[in-house]
C-alpha cells in the first residue's frame, strides 16, 4: 500500500444494531487531507450499502475545497446517497417484510379485522 | 444449614454452570449408543411425491432409515400438550406424507456414529408436491377468524370510546421471535427393565431428572426408559414443546431400532422449533381528561395457528380500573409455521402495544405516566369483582420511581442530553404475569443416617428449583442441602408423569412454580420430628432420628451415637399431595398423572397476578440514531420471595430479554420459501453485555395468604412483560418519535 497524505486524517464509523458482534447497518470511512480547515482532498467508501465496500466520490467531490462544517459533512452524506449505488442491496429485512410502510400494512390488516 | 424460606442460598453447581463444564443432556455418554439424525423438509407445505432412502441406507454404519412409509398411521395421534393442536402442530411427525411446515421432519437416521447418521440424513433424496405457504402475518393466503371464546367484555365499549374526548386509537406490532439457545435439542433414549428402571438411581443433571418416562415396549420385551434430560439452560429454552417433539423422535429412533440407544439431535431452530407468534396489536382507550381511564377496547390481528388463546386480553383487562372494556382478539393464521410459546408468551407481546398506550395516553391528558396508572389502580378485579390475592403495583411504582430518579425525566422529549451529547430518555411501564396453581407431589424421605431426600417429578431448567426445594426441605428439617451428595444417591422418582407433576419449579420461576414449594412443605412438615412427643414402640419415629442436628453438611449430621442399630437401617417416607383448595380430587389426579390441571389466575375467590413497575433510560445519538440502554430498573411484587438471590436473578434476566425484545429480536420471514431466515444466533440478534448498562432489580416484601400456602407467586416470566414498551417509551422521550413496533432500530428513528 502506497501512503499518502490522506491516511494522515482518517476515521471510520459503524452503525450496528447492538454494540458487539454484528454487521454494520452502514458504515463509512473518511479520509480528509486538510489545509487548516479547509478539506483539500477527501476519500470516502461505505460499508454495509452494497456486496464490497462502495466508493463515495460523490460525497468526495461535495468536500474538497470546502471548509469542514457539519453542515458540509452533512452534504457529503446525501451527496453518497443521491449517488445511489445501482448495485445496493437493501437489507434483508426490507426484502422480507413490507420497509418502512410494514407497519401501514400491519394497521390496515389489523383494522379491517378487529 | 439453610435459613430456610426467604434465605439467598447460592445455587448448586453454579461455578460449574459459569465455567461452562456442567453438562448437558446430550453429554452424558452411554455405552453402545446408536445415534439419530434428522432429514427435515426442504419444503414449507405440500405432499411428498418419491423418497428415496438407497443411497442414505448404503452409508457405511447406518442402521435404519426411517420415513412416513416406515411408520404412517402406526405412529397414532400427538400426545401430550400437543394433543389436539394446543401447542406446536397437532400431528406426529412421520405419519404421513403431508408436509405442514418447512423444517418438518421428513426421515430419521439411525447409525453408529454421529457422522454416518448425518451423512445419511442428507442423502435421502426427497421429491415434493409444493403449494401455496405463508408464513407472515401478513402474506396473502392467510385466513382471519375471530376469537370470541372465554370474551371478556364489561359494558358499551364502543360506545364509551365514541364518547370519550381524549383517545388513543394505534396498532403496535411485534414480529415472530425464536428461542436460540446454546444447547442443541437432544433425547437419549435407553432400554431397561421394569425392574431395573424403578431401582435406578439416577443422576440429578439441571433439567429433567425425573423427567417423563415412556411408555414403550421394547422389541424384544422388557420396558422402555427414558434418560433423565439433564438440560442446562443458558437462555430461554426450557419446557419447550420442541423438547417433546425431540423426545418423540428419540423414541421412535430407539423403538424402531431395538437398539441399546438412540439420541437424536441436530440444530433445529427456526424449522422444527417454533416461534413465538407475531402480533399486530390494536390498542384504543378513551379517557375523560384529568379523569380515568374510560374504556379500553384491544385486540388485532394475530398470527398463529393454535386454539390457545395467547392474546393477554386476561391480562390487559385487569391492568387498571376501567368503566367498560372489551378486549377482543382475532387471529391470522398462515398456511405455514405454527408458533408455540415464549415466556410470557401472552403478555410480553401485548403489553408493549398496551403500556405504550397508556403512555401515550398520558400524553394526550397531559398527565405523568405513572400519575395516571396510579389513579386507575383497581381495588378488585375489574372483570370478575373479586379480591386480589395482592396486589402491591403502587408500591412498585414509588419505590422504582424513587430508585430510578423518575422526578428528573423531562415531560417534553428531547430536552436533556449526557455531557457527550446523546440525547436522554426516560421510559415506563406495568408487567404483570399470573399466578396459576398446579397440582403437585412429593415423597420426603428421611433415613436413619440422616440423610434426607426429597423427590418430585419436575425438572430445573436451570433457573434454580433445586436450590428453592432444598431450602424449603432444609429450613423445615434443619439439614443442609448437599446437592452433590443427592446427586449419587437418588431414589426412585415420585409418581412420574408425562408432563412433570407440578409442571416447572423453576425455583419460583414462573405461575407453575409456586405450587413445588408448597407440597414440598407439607411433606416435610409431615416427616420433621415433632418436638415433644414421645415415641412409643419399637417401630421408628422421627422424634428419634437425630436430623435435628445442625451441621455444615448433611452427612456430617448423620451418625449420631444416639442412633441405635435397629434405627440404623430405618427409614420414615412421608409423601404429600397439594392442590389449589378449589380444585377437586378429580382434577388433580388428571394433573398429577400429566394432564393440564390449573386453579387461577382467577378464581371465584380471589386473583393473583404478579406486578411490577419498570423503568427504563436510554441514550441516543441525535445523528446517528443508535439507541444505548442506559439503565434499567424492575421493582416487583411476587408474594413470599423464596430465595431473593434466584428470584432478582430471574428477574433480571427477565428484563434483558425484554431489552433484546425492544431492541433487536425479530425472525424474519423469507417470503418465497414461507420459513424463517434467520435461525442462528449470528443473525437472530439477542443483547451482548455491552448492550445492557446497569439493571437494578428490587422486590417488595408481600404478604399473600390467598394464593398459596407459602404466599409466593409468579417470578420467572414478570421480568420481560413491561419492558419492551417501557424502553418505547424511553425512546419516545429521548427522541418525540412513537415507534409502534419491535424492534426498535436504527432507521426507525430517522
Amino acid at each position: 500500500m502506497q501512503a499518502t497524505p490522506r491516511g494522515r486524517r482518517s476515521t471510520y464509523l459503524k452503525v450496528r444494531d447492538r454494540q458487539s458482534y454484528a454487521y454494520a447497518v452502514v458504515s463509512a470511512a473518511v479520509a480528509l487531507e486538510m489545509d487548516g480547515e479547509t478539506v483539500r482532498d477527501a476519500r470516502v467508501a461505505l460499508g454495509g450499502v452494497a456486496s464490497k465496500p462502495w466508493r463515495a466520490d460523490a460525497a468526495a467531490a461535495v468536500l474538497a475545497g470546502q471548509t469542514l462544517t457539519q453542515d458540509l459533512a452533512e452534504r457529503a452524506g446525501a451527496a453518497a446517497f443521491a449517488q445511489r449505488p445501482a448495485a445496493r442491496p437493501e437489507r434483508l429485512q426490507d426484502r422480507t417484510r413490507p420497509p418502512r410502510g410494514g407497519q401501514g400494512h400491519h394497521d390496515r390488516m389489523a383494522r379491517t379485522s378487529s | 444449614m439453610s435459613a430456610g424460606i426467604g434465605s439467598s442460598d447460592p445455587p448448586p453447581r453454579r461455578q460449574a454452570k459459569a465455567a461452562g463444564t456442567a453438562l448437558y443432556a446430550a453429554d452424558f455418554a452411554h455405552a453402545g449408543v446408536a445415534h439419530a439424525a434428522l432429514t427435515l423438509s426442504a419444503v414449507a407445505k405440500g405432499r411428498i411425491t418419491s423418497i428415496d432412502t438407497s443411497e442414505a441406507e448404503a452409508v457405511p454404519g447406518v442402521q435404519l432409515v426411517l420415513t412416513h412409509r416406515s411408520f404412517n398411521q402406526d405412529m397414532g395421534e400427538e400426545t401430550f400438550i400437543m394433543k389436539g393442536g394446543h401447542m406446536q402442530s397437532s400431528f406426529m411427525p412421520l405419519s404421513s406424507d403431508a408436509v405442514h411446515y418447512a423444517g418438518q421432519i421428513i426421515g430419521i437416521v439411525v447409525a453408529d456414529t454421529v457422522e454416518a447418521a448425518e451423512e445419511a440424513s442428507r442423502k435421502i433424496r426427497v421429491a415434493y408436491a409444493p403449494e401455496h405457504a405463508s408464513a407472515a402475518m401478513d402474506d396473502p393466503g392467510r385466513t382471519t377468524e375471530t376469537d370470541d371464546s372465554a370474551t371478556i367484555a364489561k359494558g358499551d365499549a364502543d360506545a364509551a370510546f365514541a364518547a370519550a374526548p381524549v383517545k388513543i386509537d394505534q396498532i403496535y406490532a411485534t414480529p415472530a421471535q425464536h428461542h436460540n439457545p446454546i444447547e442443541l435439542y437432544a433425547t437419549t433414549a435407553a432400554w431397561q427393565t421394569a425392574t431395573a428402571a424403578r431401582q435406578r438411581a439416577e443422576p440429578v443433571g439441571h433439567g429433567h431428572a425425573h423427567g417423563p418416562r415412556l411408555d414403550l415396549r421394547h422389541p424384544a420385551g422388557g420396558r422402555a426408559c427414558r434418560e433423565p434430560l439433564c438440560r442446562r439452560r443458558l437462555r430461554q429454552q426450557g419446557d419447550h414443546p420442541a423438547v417433546h417433539r425431540a423426545d418423540r423422535l428419540g423414541r421412535q429412533a430407539a423403538r424402531a431400532a431395538g437398539q441399546a440407544g438412540g439420541a437424536a439431535r441436530r440444530d433445529v431452530h427456526g424449522g422444527l422449533v417454533p416461534p413465538r407468534h407475531a402480533g399486530a396489536r390494536r390498542a384504543r382507550r378513551g379517557a375523560r381528561r384529568h379523569a380515568d381511564v374510560a374504556h379500553l377496547r384491544g385486540g388485532g390481528a394475530e398470527f398463529g395457528d393454535r386454539p390457545r388463546r395467547l392474546h393477554g386480553r386476561r391480562a390487559i383487562a385487569r391492568m387498571y380500573d376501567s368503566e367498560r372494556c372489551a378486549p377482543g382478539s382475532r387471529r391470522s393464521r398462515p398456511t405455514s409455521t405454527r408458533p408455540a410459546s415464549m415466556r410470557a408468551p401472552a403478555e410480553a407481546c401485548s403489553f408493549f402495544g398496551f403500556e405504550s398506550a397508556v403512555d401515550e395516553l398520558a400524553e394526550a391528558l397531559d398527565m405523568d405516566p405513572i400519575a395516571l396508572r396510579l389513579k386507575n389502580e383497581p381495588k378488585v378485579d375489574p372483570v370478575k369483582g373479586v379480591p386480589w390475592s395482592s396486589r402491591s403495583l403502587v408500591q412498585c411504582f414509588k419505590r422504582g420511581a424513587e430508585l430510578f430518579g423518575w422526578d428528573k425525566r423531562q415531560k417534553v422529549p428531547g430536552m436533556t442530553r449526557t455531557p457527550d451529547g446523546l440525547l436522554i430518555g426516560y421510559g415506563c411501564a406495568t408487567a404483570t404475569y399470573p399466578s396459576a396453581m398446579a397440582p403437585a407431589a412429593a415423597r420426603v424421605t428421611l433415613s436413619a443416617d440422616g440423610m434426607v431426600q426429597v423427590s418430585t417429578a419436575a425438572h430445573d431448567i436451570g433457573t434454580g428449583a433445586y436450590t428453592v426445594l432444598g431450602q424449603v426441605a432444609g429450613g423445615i428439617l434443619g439439614v443442609t442441602d448437599d446437592h452433590d451428595r443427592a446427586s449419587r444417591s437418588a431414589t426412585a422418582p415420585c409418581r412420574p408423569g408425562r408432563w412433570p407433576a407440578g409442571r416447572s419449579p423453576r425455583g419460583l420461576r414462573d405461575r407453575r412454580s409456586t405450587s413445588p414449594p408448597c407440597w414440598c412443605a407439607s411433606a416435610c412438615s409431615r416427616v420433621r420430628p415433632p418436638p415433644a412427643r414421645p415415641s412409643p414402640g419399637s417401630i421408628p419415629s422421627a422424634s428419634r432420628l437425630p436430623v435435628t442436628t445442625s451441621s455444615a453438611r448433611t452427612a456430617a449430621a448423620t451418625r449420631s451415637p444416639r442412633c441405635s442399630p435397629t434405627l440404623a437401617a430405618a427409614r420414615i417416607e412421608e409423601m404429600a399431595e397439594w392442590k389449589p383448595e378449589s380444585m377437586d380430587l378429580k382434577k388433580m389426579q388428571a394433573g398429577l398423572a400429566g394432564g393440564m390441571a390449573f386453579n387461577g389466575p382467577v378464581t371465584d375467590t380471589h386473583t393473583s397476578f404478579s406486578f411490577g413497575a419498570q423503568f427504563a433510560e436510554v441514550h441516543i445519538d441525535p445523528m446517528v440514531r443508535t439507541i444505548q440502554l442506559a439503565r434499567m430498573v424492575g421493582v416487583f411484587a411476587c408474594g413470599k420471595i423464596v430465595n431473593p438471590r434466584t428470584a432478582q436473578s430471574n428477574l433480571a434476566g427477565g428484563m434483558i430479554w425484554g431489552a433484546s425484545f425492544a431492541l433487536l429480536e425479530e425472525s424474519r420471514v423469507d417470503r418465497p420459501r414461507a420459513k424463517f431466515a434467520n435461525t442462528d444466533l449470528a443473525g437472530y440478534h439477542i443483547s451482548s453485555h455491552a448492550d445492557i448498562g446497569e439493571v437494578v432489580v428490587e422486590t417488595i416484601d408481600e404478604e399473600d395468604k390467598l394464593v398459596n400456602a407459602i404466599g409466593a407467586k409468579a417470578v420467572g416470566e414478570v421480568g420481560i412483560v413491561g419492558m419492551p414498551a417501557a424502553i418505547a417509551n424511553a425512546v419516545y422521550n429521548a427522541t418525540g418519535i412513537r415507534v409502534r413496533k419491535t424492534p426498535i432500530l436504527v432507521e426507525d428513528l430517522l
